[in-house]
Parts: structure tokens; C-alpha cells; sequence
């Protein structure tokens, strides 16, 4: 379906909108995620205009450069978004040496595995990993800090949750990503599932953003 | 051959897929619900520990009044006593005039101060006539301080309440015009009883600096008095409120309800 694609490439207009909607001061948190929404858009942007007629190339277009960049800046931001949660100076150091490892991790692997006009299956995929764990060690964090009275008011438990979400369900398809772009009969079109889930996470941004523009007096 | 391995890899990336959004899913629906359960136990433990510190404060108050009582009796019983025989004996004193005259003003003196402290301590006339009578006693032996004026009315049906209802009003009624004569700077109190079957409102109303306990909350030194107001009147399940008035003073309304103690 071409459709899923467009819209999901389209998508992340939702929470880009709700950042200039509501543009006010906020905590750390969510500046580091409207930081990460407006680059995600910048990206698309591109990458469309790339695609598209107007950009004339000699060569062959592939847009994938696009994504290795697009991974890397996402595993450091959302890397530092769960940071900022942390209170122990180890913890907090921890996720510096993680953030580095994956920095690296990212280059070694452009370099040596997986070139750079080729789907990063192995960055992508220990990215979803990271993230995975990240928001398990959030929620035991949450629990342990015990300020929190009303989750469904917590804008970051709704943003942790989606990515849990997004992260868990591209994880098999990122591990498989560059034998399913080889295969094109699978009988279905397996970036349908990552279209569908990155509508699910783009909504999420825009709900979290929203709720973090009101004074949520009730939730912490 | 290979179309099966597609199908088996597409199969495999559904099923994979689905595994893990299912299993995020439970993970997210699990803390949540965790989540909640234990804030609701908090809280429960927040009211049960609520509820004992009230129960404390109850047996506190009823301890000190217990105790007061006891040293009000053995002041008029013991010490009052001795303190007249010794007034009477004084007649037969081998002394000058002078000095008997002294020694019986002296005792006058003592006496009349022991009977005040034993009836500050434990007001017999607020168990025998009831709140109304005991205040207006109350407020004659305030008037004799004449910095303040003060103005007494009842009103209402002359209806007895419990006596543990009309003790607690007569100490935060001691109390509150106790901190008016001591800090609120005023010239005029007004003191209103209003009794009837339902319940009791009595109305403090000063010409002072005007006063709310929000103003004491951040204080250092927590108002021991203000804290023994609210616990009594907690105590009697009934209601205080301070208003500030304008252009200056304090107005605290006490309420008590007879169904709501029920």
C-alpha cells in the first residue's frame, strides 16, 4: 500500500505542528524530543525532495544515507532524553559511555559491515535494543522515585511507551532489513508494519507534546 | 524453493513482530497497573497513619485533661485547704498587728490565685452550667484586663451538648483570646454563642492585625496552640475557619453539628 508509506512519511507533520502550536518553555526532557521531531522533519523534508524530480542526479538515487544519519542522531537524542531521568551520577555516566559505544558503533559499522547506501541492519537493530531497555529501566525508575500519582497524566509515560512500542515492533523487521529488501514477494509489504507503527509513535509525540504545554499539577 | 523461504522469512517477521509489540504491550499494561496498585496502597497507609496520629492527638488531649483535672482537685482540696486553715490560724499568731494584717493578704492573696489556677485548669462551672455561663465567666475575668474591651453574646435556645463538645470549645475559646490579648495588637473582641438542638457556632471577632494559620506555616517553630485548636476541634469532628477582615482583624467561626458527630 502506497498509501501507509505517504501518510507515515506525512505523519510527523502531527507533532511538528504541535511543537510551533505550542511553543513555550518546557523541561529538558521535552526540548530534547522537539529537538528530535523537528530533525525527523528536516529529514523527511529532504529525503522527499531527494526522491523527487527536483533534485537531478547522475547517479542512481539512494536515499538510505539519509537513514544511517537519521538512526545515529536518534539513538544520541533519545539516549539523552532518558538521562535526563536518572538522578545517580553512575547511572548518568553509564548512558554517556552508551551513547559513545553506539556513536562509535554506528561509524564502525558504516565503515566495515554495512555500506553506507545499505539498510543498517545491525545499528538499527542494537538501537532498537537500547531503546528497549531504556524505557524498562524508565518505568523501574518511575516506580522507585514514586512521584508520579497519575500516569495517564505523565507525559512521559506516554512517550515511553510508545517507543517501547515503535522500538519492539521494528525490531524483528530491522534484524531481517536488508534480506527483506533483496525480497520483494513476501506477500505483503513489510514496511507496512514500520508505517503503521511510526504513525502509532508520531501520535504519540503529538499527545506528549500537548500534555507537556499544560500545567500538569496533578500528575506529579 | 526460494518463494517458501520468502514466505517462511515473511512469516517469521509477522509472527516476530506481533511477539514483541504483544510483549511491550504487556510490559507497559503491567507497570501501569503496578503502578497504581501501589500509590493506592500508599495512600491507604498515608490514612491509616493519618488516622493514628489523630487517635494519638486524642489520647494526648484527653491525657493532659485527665492530668489537669487531677492537679486542679488536689490544688483546691490540698493546697487550697491548708492554705485557709493556715488564714484562720493566723489569729492566734503572737505577732505584731501589722505583720498579721500583712500575713492575711498574703494568704487572701495566695488562696484566691490557687482557686484561679485550679479553675483555668478545670472550669467546674462550665460542668455545672454549661458553656455559655462558664465563657461569660470567662470574659468577666479577662475584662479586667483593660487594654482590650471585650463583648459576650448568646444566643439561640440554652441547649447542652456533650460535655466533651462544650470543654473543647471553652479550651480553643481560651486559646483563641489567649493569642489575642498576646499578639493581635487589638482594642475590641466580640465573643458569640449560638446554641440549638442542631449543633453550636461561636463567632471570635478581634480589631487586630488580622491572622490566618497560613501565615505560621512556614515559621520555624510550628504554633503548638494552633496545632492544639485544630486536633480538639478535629477531635469533635466540627469545623474552624479564619477570615481576615477588612480594613483590619480576625474573625474564627466554630461550628459543630450534632448529626455529623453522630
Amino acid at each position: 500500500m502506497i498509501y501507509l508509506a505517504d501518510i507515515s512519511t506525512y505523519s510527523i507533520l502531527l507533532p511538528s505542528g504541535m511543537v510551533f502550536f505550542r511553543w513555550k518553555r518546557v523541561d529538558i526532557p521535552v526540548t530534547i524530543i522537539r529537538i528530535l521531531v523537528l530533525f525527523t522533519l528536516v529529514l523527511d523534508a529532504f529525503s522527499e525532495y531527494y526522491i523527487s524530480e527536483l533534485y537531478i542526479s547522475e547517479t542512481q538515487k539512494n536515499n538510505m544515507f539519509l537513514f544511517h544519519i537519521f538512526t545515529l542522531l536518534e539513538g544520541i537524542l533519545l539516549i539523552l532524553y532518558f538521562r535526563t531521568f536518572f538522578q545517580q551520577k553512575w547511572v548518568r555516566n553509564i548512558l554517556l559511555t552508551l551513547l559513545l559505544a553506539f556513536s562509535t558503533l554506528t561509524i564502525i559499522s558504516l565503515k566495515i559491515w554495512e555500506p553506507i547506501d545499505s539498510y543498517p541492519s545491525i545499528t538499527k537493530s542494537v538501537e532498537c535494543l537500547m531503546i528497549m531497555i531504556l524505557s524498562i529501566l524508565f518505568f523501574v525508575n518511575l516506580f522507585q522515585q514514586s512521584t508520579v500519582s497519575n500516569l495517564i497524566q505523565y507525559n512521559h509515560f506516554w512517550l515511553a511507551s510508545g517507543l517501547l512500542l515503535f522500538f519492539a515492533g521494528t525490531f524483528f523487521m530491522n534484524i531481517v532489513g536488508q534480506l527483506v529488501l533483496q525480497k520483494n514477494n513476501l506477500g505483503f509489504n513489510v514496511y507496512d508494519i514500520h508505517s503503521f507503527l511510526n504513525i502509532f509513535l508520531n501520535i504519540i509525540y503529538t499527545i506528549a507534546l500537548w500534555m507537556s504545554s499544560r500545567r500538569l499539577i496533578s500528575a506529579q | 524453493m526460494d518463494e517458501q523461504q520468502t514466505l517462511d522469512l515473511g512469516t517469521v517477521v509477522i509472527l516476530g513482530t506481533m511477539g514483541m509489540i504483544i510483549l511491550a504491550m504487556g510490559v507497559v499494561v503491567f507497570f501501569f497497573i503496578y503502578q497504581r496498585r501501589m500509590i493506592a496502597k500508599q495512600n491507604e497507609l498515608t490514612m491509616l497513619e493519618l488516622q493514628h496520629q489523630k487517635e494519638l492527638m486524642g489520647a494526648v488531649i484527653q491525657t493532659k485533661e485527665l492530668e489537669q483535672r487531677r492537679i486542679a482537685l488536689e490544688l483546691h482540696d490540698d493546697v487550697g485547704s491548708t492554705l485557709t486553715a493556715i488564714k484562720f490560724s493566723v489569729s492566734s499568731f503572737t505577732i505584731d498587728h501589722k505583720d498579721k494584717e500583712l500575713l492575711n493578704n498574703n494568704l487572701a492573696d495566695a488562696i484566691q490565685k490557687v482557686r484561679r489556677i485550679s479553675n483555668d485548669l478545670l472550669p467546674s462551672i462550665l460542668e455545672e452550667l454549661g458553656l455559655v455561663t462558664a465563657v461569660k465567666s470567662l470574659i468577666k475575668t479577662l475584662s479586667d484586663n483593660r487594654a482590650l474591651t471585650y463583648v459576650f453574646e448568646a444566643y439561640g435556645d440554652q441547649v447542652r451538648h456533650p460535655k466533651d463538645v462544650e470543654l473543647a470549645c471553652y479550651r480553643v475559646l481560651q486559646e483563641l483570646l489567649n493569642n489575642i490579648l498576646k499578639y493581635a495588637h487589638a482594642t475590641n473582641v466580640r465573643v458569640e454563642i449560638t446554641t440549638s438542638l442542631e449543633g453550636l457556632h461561636v463567632a471570635v471577632v478581634d480589631d487586630g492585625d488580622g491572622f490566618t494559620p497560613i501565615d505560621h506555616i512556614d515559621r520555624e517553630r510550628p504554633s503548638l496552640g494552633l496545632k492544639n485548636i485544630e486536633s480538639r476541634i478535629q477531635q469533635i469532628k466540627g469545623d474552624i475557619t479564619y477570615e481576615k477582615r477588612l480594613p483590619k482583624g480576625t474573625k474564627v467561626l466554630i461550628d459543630w453539628k450534632r448529626h455529623e458527630r453522630d
